[in-house]
């Protein structure tokens, strides 16, 4: 199956052939998790602060994934 | 022992004075909060002689203990009626400890009228006539500043909007480059600075300080570690320093807390235009800059230089804040328009948060569209202009809103909600409600807490005490409260307190450094209520109560009784 990803901050700039309106397109084994799919990306589980998918706030990363679903991943961030 | 100046602008002297041992225990927020109890009456005009402004730096100050170079400011507020303290980065903390001097005490007013330049210097302070500064503008003030009086000197001043008597109105500092673009921006001190006569302050070079350490070997050992830690935490040693604080646009456009048309949406399709990330590729192009200190020695750097089209210097220091409610909250969606803004403003002297929220205002009473960046920049060169309109909008959100019979006005206590929708960020929502400072992002935002669904109601009246005790702690010491993301590890608070024990000596356990945020804020209360204000003050605006903000459809529903709980303390 395909997802589409969407990365923010530091994990785009670590992705310089990254395309924004895009994003990345992973192909994936079915019954995939948030948690293989970063695995798949390269990015470390304790790098990410939140994953939204779909539209909703995540932090759950044992989420199974299903064909064309949108999943946008943020580091950790703070400030103001 | 350290030193403050007193300056009375009614009699036009200068003198020093030592800090008694009370007024030592404190630094930048609850020296001032310290001080305004003890001599200005809450009840008393903000505009008038007998309110005080208070310029002074904080615990650390003049250590290298990293960010410890920021300057508070505070004073009784015009647009609040609160007591106020705004703390800013630049180099007037760093030059000011330089000369040894921990606060100045502004009081009075000129007589007939007349302008005055504070000068301080190695030996000694004196008030001269403002002369031809007075009408300037930020930008050309602090350039013919460093030809009058040196390269090398740091400047706090106020545009027009501080010299009109504008409610919105700041006072400017000058960064690494000598531009004013730091900014102890919210509550109008820079129309208590003008009521005063004063325009500017100039801070002579001089020579390292002398810190009379406890401990030094100590002091500098904790000090290295903690460097380390700011820097081995992925928020301040990675994302900060790559990004700055614009990364937060599409991350709070996700929570769906971006405000969106004066706060009728949480998610603003254009998001992406507006980033940090975009921002970050455009200035690439341009030769802009990230990863910039906006103070010396700054380990994480996180502030910019903005490059116009034409790849010449436009603004610097170009924030979340600032592009989020003059971007998103007034439906526009373009960097360049927004931090024309921002230059704008820092030039005038006018606070960028509440004018994107006047701004947004004004487009939702008809007297521009949302999304219409050229109305929101002739909305800004009317302000500057001193039209009516631009008079009226110079006073605020509350002010301009209630002018122009608009119902929805985001404020609290009369100071404009910051660019996260307390309805999707409820933590940052009871802060806004309770903090003495009224609605401020720096009070105690919890976009920084991972613990809690920022929607739920539960456990966020706990998060807002929290945070609010730990930011008025770190503005005790004079530090950006950026550098105390790394505090989350035991380890790294245990370096700064040992940082307090080589700088001061004596046992420093978690429980005394919190008391001063503890402190501070029972004196902020205390001030506030001898002001005239009640638990009934403690609310956010009657809309976000009761009209659901998309996407989440999330309502801000912790009632009056639960938020008394928050920041119970109190200090006579």
């Amino acid at each position: 199956m395909h997802v589409n990803v969407k990365l923010y901050s530091i994990f785009r700039l670590e992705h310089p052939d990254y395309d924004v309106e895009e994003g990345l397109k992973v192909n994936l084994e079915e019954e995939s998790t948030i948690m293989d799919l970063l695995i798949a990306l390269g990015i470390e589980q304790q790098r990410v602060a939140m994953v939204n998918l779909n539209g909703k706030i995540t932090r759950d990363k044992s989420v199974a994934l299903k064909e064309g679903d949108v999943v946008q991943v943020f580091p950790f961030f703070g400030g103001g | 022992m350290s030193k403050m100046i007193r300056v009375d602008m009614t009699k036009g002297t200068v003198h020093y004075e030592p800090l008694n041992q009370e007024l030592e225990a404190f630094g930048g927020r609850g020296l001032i909060a310290k001080i305004l109890n003890d001599e200005v009456d809450p009840g008393c005009n903000p505009l008038e002689a007998e309110n005080k402004l208070i310029i002074c730096t904080g615990l650390l100050a003049g250590t290298p203990a990293p960010t410890s170079g920021r300057i508070s400011i505070g004073s009784k507020s015009p647009l609040t009626g609160t007591i106020k303290e705004a703390n800013a980065g630049g180099m007037a903390g760093y030059m000011l400890s330089r000369l040894g001097v921990k606060a100045i005490i502004v009081e009075g007013k000129s007589t007939d009228d007349g302008w005055f330049i504070l000068k301080v210097g190695k030996d000694g302070a004196v008030l001269l006539p403002a002369g031809e500064y007075v009408g300037m503008r930020n930008y050309d003030l602090t350039e013919k500043m460093r030809t009058d009086f040196g390269e090398k000197v740091g400047v706090l001043s106020i545009g027009g909007a501080g010299e009109r008597g504008y409610w919105n109105s700041t006072i400017q500092i000058t960064d690494t480059r000598g531009r004013p673009s730091r900014s102890a921006a919210r509550g109008g001190l820079g129309a208590v600075m003008g009521s005063k006569g004063l325009k500017a302050v100039v801070l002579e070079e001089s020579g390292p300080p002398e810190i009379p350490y406890h401990e030094k070997e100590l002091f500098n050992t904790a000090n290295k570690n903690y460097i380390a830690g700011i820097k081995a935490h992925p928020v301040s040693g990675e994302a900060m320093p790559a990004l700055g604080t614009a990364v937060l646009i599409n991350i709070v456009n996700a929570l769906g807390a971006l405000p969106t048309n004066n706060f009728s949406a949480g998610n603003f399709g254009d998001a992406e235009k507006i980033s940090g990330e975009n921002l970050a590729k455009i200035q690439g192009e341009r030769g802009g800059k990230e990863n910039q200190p906006c103070q010396p020695g700054c380990p994480i750097s996180c502030s910019n230089i903005y490059h116009d089209e034409n790849g010449r210097h436009l603004t610097s220091g170009f924030e979340y804040e600032t592009i989020a409610l003059n971007g998103s909250n007034c439906g526009i969606n373009d960097l360049d328009t927004i931090a024309m803004i921002d230059r704008m403003c820092d030039d005038f002297g006018l606070d960028t948060m509440e004018t994107g929220t006047t701004i947004a205002v004004c487009m939702e009473a008809g007297k521009a569209k949302f999304g219409d960046g050229k109305a929101a920049l002739g909305l800004v060169e009317e302000m500057i202009e001193g039209t009516e309109l631009g008079k009226i909008m110079g006073n605020g959100t509350v002010f301009a809103g209630t002018k122009l019979g608009v119902k929805r006005i985001p404020v609290v206590k009369g100071q404009s909600i910051a660019a996260y929708d307390p309805r999707a960020l409820k933590g940052t929502g009871v802060t806004y409600a309770t903090s003495p400072m009224g609605a401020d992002h720096t009070a105690g935002n919890s976009i920084l807490e991972q613990s809690v669904t920022p929607t739920q109601k539960e456990g966020q009246v706990q998060v807002s005490t929290n945070l609010q005790v730990g930011m008025a702690t770190f503005d005790n010491l004079g530090m950006c409260i950026f550098s105390g993301f790394c505090t989350e590890d035991p380890a790294n608070i245990g370096y700064l307190l040992e940082m307090m024990s080589g700088r001061y000596g004596g046992e420093w356990d978690p429980d005394r450094l919190f008391t001063l945020g503890i402190k501070t804020l029972g004196l902020e209360k205390s001030f506030n209520s001898k002001a005239g204000f009640t638990e009934k003050d403690d609310a956010l605006p009657e809309f976000m109560y009761t009209e659901k903000l998309p996407p989440t459809d999330s309502v801000f529903d912790i009632g009056p009784e639960e938020l008394s709980g928050a920041v119970p303390f109190k200090e006579d």
